[in-house]
This record gives C-alpha cells, structure tokens and sequence, in this order.
C-alpha cells in the first residue's frame, strides 16, 4: 500500500476520493477513496468506503465502514457505529475493535475459525494454525476436484487435453479473461442502478468463480497426465491426484507458492474459456 | 435394463466382443456364457463391430484416434463408482485433512495430551465446520451491501466510463485469442 494521506488531501483529490460534507469541510457526511490509503483524522458522521487501500480509523465514524482490498486499523480514537465490513483484508485493533455493529472479514476464513476457537480474530494466530488450515484448504480444494472429476468425466479431460496443446494461449486468454471480467464489473457496477448492477456484478464473480474452480481442476489433469504419461479413463482419478499433489505442494511454498498459484488461477480462467468449459468442439446430430 | 442382477460393465462386454481380456471382471467371460441376458449383450456388441468395420473400412482413420477417444470417453459403471480407481485422490484428501487437523489441534507433548488428542481434533473440525458456514452466511450477507457501497463510490468517480472504453478492447482481444487457440486446436486434428 502507498503511504497513508490524511482525509483533508483525499477530499481535495476529487478523481479518487470524494467527500460530501455535512456542515463544515471537518465534519465530512461520508468518505470515499479508491487506490489511496485513507486516514480518517476527523469525525465521519457517514460512513466510509474503500477500494484496493487501508484505512486508519484515528477518530469515529457514525456510520459502516466498508474496505474492499485493504485493512482497517484503529487508533485511539477510532470507532465505528455501524458494520465494519473487510473484503481481503484485515482488522488490527490493540484490543477489541470498537465496532458497535458486526465484523465481518468474508475474504478471511482464518479469523472466522479463530473467533470460533475463542481467540481473537485480531490476534497472531501460532504458525501451526494457519498451516493446519492451508492444508485443511487444500483439502477442501482436493474434495471439490474430485467432485468434479466425478460429474464432469468427459468435460474435464476434453478441456485439460485441449489446454496441453495450446497452454500459451490458454494463459493469454486468462489473462483477457480476467481484465475482461472486471472491466465489465467496473462498468456494470459505476453506471447501471445498485437494484440492476448488484446481480449482475454477483454474476460476473459467479461466472470467474465456476471458470477458476474448473480451469483448476482441467489443469491439475493436464499436469498429472503430463507427468504420468498416462490418459486412459481407469488411471484419471490418479493423475489428478498427482497434479493436484504437485501444484498444492508448491503453493505451500513462501513467496513462490502464492505466486504459482496464482499465475496457475490465470491459466485455470483461460483453459475454462478457450475450451468453452470442455465443450465438444463438434456436435453430431443423429436423425 | 436388463435382466441380469450383476451386469457385465460395458467396457468389459466390449473386451469379450473384442477378443481381448476383460477389464473390470475377471470372471466376465464365464458369466457372459451362463447368464443369458449377458450373453446377448456381447452378441450385440459383436455384431455393432462386424458392421461398423464395414462402414468405416473406406475411410482413413488418423493414428491417435484411439488415444484421443480413450482420453475423453466417459468413466464405466466400474470406473465410477470402484474404490480401487479414486483411492489415490481418497486417500490423499485423507492425509491432508488428517494432516491438517492434527497442525490445527496441537502436538500431544505427555500421555495425558495424547488421550485429549482425539477431542481436541473434533473440537478443531467442529470449529472449522462452524467457522466455514459462518463464512458462508457472513459472506451472503455482506456482499450484497458490500456491492451496492462500492457502486455508490464508484459512480462519484470515472472510472465506470473508463472501465467501459477499455471493455471492447479487452473482448475483441479475448475474442481473437479464442477464435486462435480454436483454429490452432482444428489445424490440429
């Protein structure tokens, strides 16, 4: 994240935050910014909206607290009166954040389960946890590609066979995938109304949701295939499995293994799209 | 449907109407000659082969045909649902959950531990059973809002038109891509 600008800056930087005040410029009915860390210095008597940055709460804000793509920290004077919703971020606190409505961190299945546990979700959780959860993750992975392995029997080694002959292109079609979908995002949520542009946007993530999860599974096939040499029907499960094992074991690595697995969730959205989810390319129409 | 209360699987009626050793019952030949519905199965199978060979002896068949077909054919009724086919991915979505609970519940340091490891080990799955659908619920729930905040934000902004210009460009190059990787994918066949 950029360095933290104070609210009265974001306020004068109209093109990525805004700021409607109520009465007096110090009093600010709500704040938005996108892209720009956000220090509300000030009380909000709104509520305060954040896109891909941080923000530090030093004074309260009346209203919810909404970050999508950053944390929310507090200050000694930082409050919140109502919601505080974190999507892909984090909450840090020095106690109990002073939040008078719910947390809700649905990026974070992690604070979720230690708030269960009876720890602080704000609290460093020990290593052996969050290990323990990435593997129960990639259980979670392995059960869903089995699943669809199961159901999908023809779809899923159309797709990884298609994919093992261009992957290049499958990759450069993730990538257009991907700036496609949220551009069309952007759009549909800045210029349709909320009633319309809402379901469509959850649409939209939906539509990457299913492209990622089936990509995934196409390409654990295509490696384990590849490595195994072995394509026949009886021998798919055990080939996914070796795909699967490859690609979960190296995302368990730091620094590299996130980056792998991401560039492989490119690659995934890219194979579900260049083979039409492993549709037949041909459909044979019988009289 | 048939008759037969143990049908043949498919692939091993095909084995037998073939020739060759059947695949998922060993013993498919002898059930084949004592059961009658079985039995005809494998006659029919025969005689599909005796006229598909007919038909299709004039035209030339590419070599990989075979390993393309096998490669995307659909699992048999043994292969769906026969324990020895998945037990590979079973067993791993075994020790990875197995794994991962014992990470989350702790390593037993005295006997006394070690008789709270299985409790504690259901208290962690039950935790994150819990946690997974409140998860589930919190995201339902805040999303919808989360959205309808997002696009209040963004429309005091440009980036909606911006997002709009830059959109046919994007399709028209996911479209040649694909239209691409559809030519290469036929050029190849």
């Amino acid at each position: 994240m950029k360095g933290l600008a104070p609210l009265w800056l974001l306020a004068a930087a109209p093109a990525f935050a805004s700021a409607a005040p109520a009465s007096t410029p110090s009093s600010p009915a709500s704040v938005t910014t996108f892209g720009r860390d956000l220090v509300v210095s000030q009380p909000v008597s709104g509520r305060v909206l954040a896109a891909f940055a941080s923000v530090r709460l030093e004074a309260p804000v009346a209203g919810d607290v909404i970050v999508w793509g950053g944390d929310v920290s507090f200050g000694p004077g930082g409050a919140v009166g109502g919601n505080l919703s974190v999507f892909g971020g984090s909450v840090r606190a020095a106690g109990t954040p002073p939040v008078r409505g719910v947390v809700s961190t649905p990026g974070s299945l992690l604070r979720l389960y230690l708030a269960e546990m009876r720890r602080a979700p704000w609290e460093t959780p020990p290593s052996a946890t969050v290990w323990g959860l990435r593997l129960l993750a990639l259980a979670a992975w392995l059960a869903a590609a089995i699943a669809a392995l199961f159901f999908f029997d023809t779809k899923l080694p159309r797709a990884a066979a298609r994919a093992s002959e261009t992957p290049t292109l499958a990759l450069l079609a993730g990538v257009l995938s991907i700036v496609t979908l949220f551009l069309a995002a952007a759009a549909v949520l800045a210029l349709l109304p909320a009633p319309l542009a809402v379901p469509l946007a959850l649409f939209v993530a939906a539509v990457a949701v299913a492209a990622k999860v089936f990509g995934m599974v196409a390409l654990f096939l295509m490696i384990g295939q590849s490595l195994s040499g072995r394509v026949a029907a009886r021998q798919r499960p055990a080939a996914l499995a070796l795909g699967f094992a490859i690609l979960g074991g190296v995302s368990l690595l730091p620094l590299a293994g996130p980056l792998v697995w991401s560039l492989a969730s490119v690659l995934a959205v890219g194979i579900a799209f260049t083979t039409r989810f492993g549709a037949p390319r041909y459909r044979v129409a019988i009289a | 449907m048939t008759d037969c209360p143990i049908p043949l699987d498919p692939l091993d009626i095909e084995a037998l109407a073939s020739g060759t050793a059947p695949v998922v019952r060993a013993e498919a030949a002898a059930h084949a000659a004592a059961c009658a519905a079985c039995g005809a199965s494998v006659r029919r199978s025969v005689n599909l082969d005796r006229v598909l060979e007919v038909a299709v002896s004039a035209i030339p068949v590419p070599g990989d045909l075979a390993e393309r077909i096998l490669r995307i054919r659909p699992f048999s009724r043994g292969e769906r649902f026969g324990l020895a086919v998945w037990k590979a991915p079973v067993l791993l979505f075994a020790a990875l959950g197995a794994s991962g609970t014992a990470l989350i519940a702790g390593p037993p340091a005295g006997p006394r531990e070690q008789i709270g490891l299985g409790a504690a080990a259901i208290a962690s799955a039950a935790g994150l059973a819990r946690a997974s659908w409140r998860w589930l619920i919190d995201l339902s729930q805040a999303a919808p809002s989360g959205l309808a905040a997002l696009s209040e934000g963004l429309r005091a902004t440009p980036a909606g038109w911006a997002a709009l210009i830059l959109l046919p460009a994007a399709v028209f190059g996911l479209r040649r891509v694909l239209s691409r990787a559809r030519a290469l994918a036929s050029a190849r066949r």
